[in-house]
């Protein structure tokens, strides 16, 4: 970062935090949408939940160990493999095992909507740092009128 | 009667030393002025002005081509992060009012030395 940007880096600092939790939500609205899919189309069997991870970015590329500041956050979409699938004993299914039982993905609706509100309570936090930041150098700049 | 007024007392004395330093002082201050006024001397070295302004608007120009190039990307559906376009457009945007503000302060500076009475 140089000159100017360092001069914004909250404004830019927020923005990715900004970034980040919408990359959650979108996340997370793809579990719930998919919160049925019994069979993937390459017959891999259910839908398996995915997990956004906050990353920090370091200034310059700098690495993990080093004292440089962050220059924000990214997420990362993986998938959750430790969660079980849910076992359903429904016979009629297409998706039924011999002994009458389908999987489900491992995707909880509650849990789902719980991180819905934290995504959004946290995104509307970066939100008002940015508004913070942005009052400060008007009232500054009024200062200088 | 006069004279005795005038410098029989030590501080009228000490008052008419004190005003002449000060004539002096004010005298060699205006000859000095002057000698800087003059065109050829030596100018004081330091941080060009004229080129750290120009750097300035050279700056502010890149972040608003930057904002101008985001909003095009918008236009054009290649954008998928609203954040950082708002990002880019508020940095913009105060960056161009402050150089803006500064370039008022000296517009005004310059009209203040241009009313001054010669």
């Amino acid at each position: 970062m140089e000159g100017l940007d360092r001069l914004f880096s909250g404004l830019r600092l927020s923005s990715t935090g900004m970034s980040a939790e919408r990359t959650r939500i979108d996340t997370i609205a793809e579990n719930i949408a998919h919160a049925d899919v019994t069979k993937m189309p390459d017959g891999s069997g259910p839908y398996r939940r995915k997990i956004a991870r906050f990353d920090a970015l370091l200034e310059g590329g700098g690495s993990a160990g080093s004292a440089t500041p962050s220059s924000g956050v990214r997420a990362k979409v993986e998938t959750d493999s430790v969660t079980p699938f849910e076992i359903v004993h429904d016979p009629g299914h297409p998706d039924a095992d011999a002994e009458g039982n389908v999987l489900y993905p491992n995707v909880n609706a509650t849990q789902e909507m719980a991180e819905m509100i934290l995504a959004m309570r946290s995104y509307e936090a970066n939100l008002n740092a940015q508004d913070t930041f942005v009052r400060m150098a008007e009232r500054a700049l009024k200062m200088a009128q | 009667m006069v004279d005795r007024i005038g410098t029989g007392t030590p501080s009228t004395s000490l008052a008419r030393a004190a005003i002449e330093a000060a004539l002096k002082r004010q005298a060699e201050a205006t000859r000095s002025m002057g000698e800087i006024a003059q065109p050829g001397a030596t100018r004081t070295e330091g941080p060009d002005f004229t080129r750290s302004l120009a750097e300035t608007v050279k700056t502010v120009d890149t972040e608003v081509r930057k904002a101008d190039a985001l909003v095009e990307q918008v236009v054009a559906g290649q954008v998928n992060d609203f954040s950082e376009v708002a990002a880019q457009l508020k940095q913009s945007e105060l960056s161009l009012r402050f150089a803006l503000e500064v370039r008022n302060k000296f517009i005004d500076a310059y009209r203040e030395v241009m009313r001054m009475g010669v």
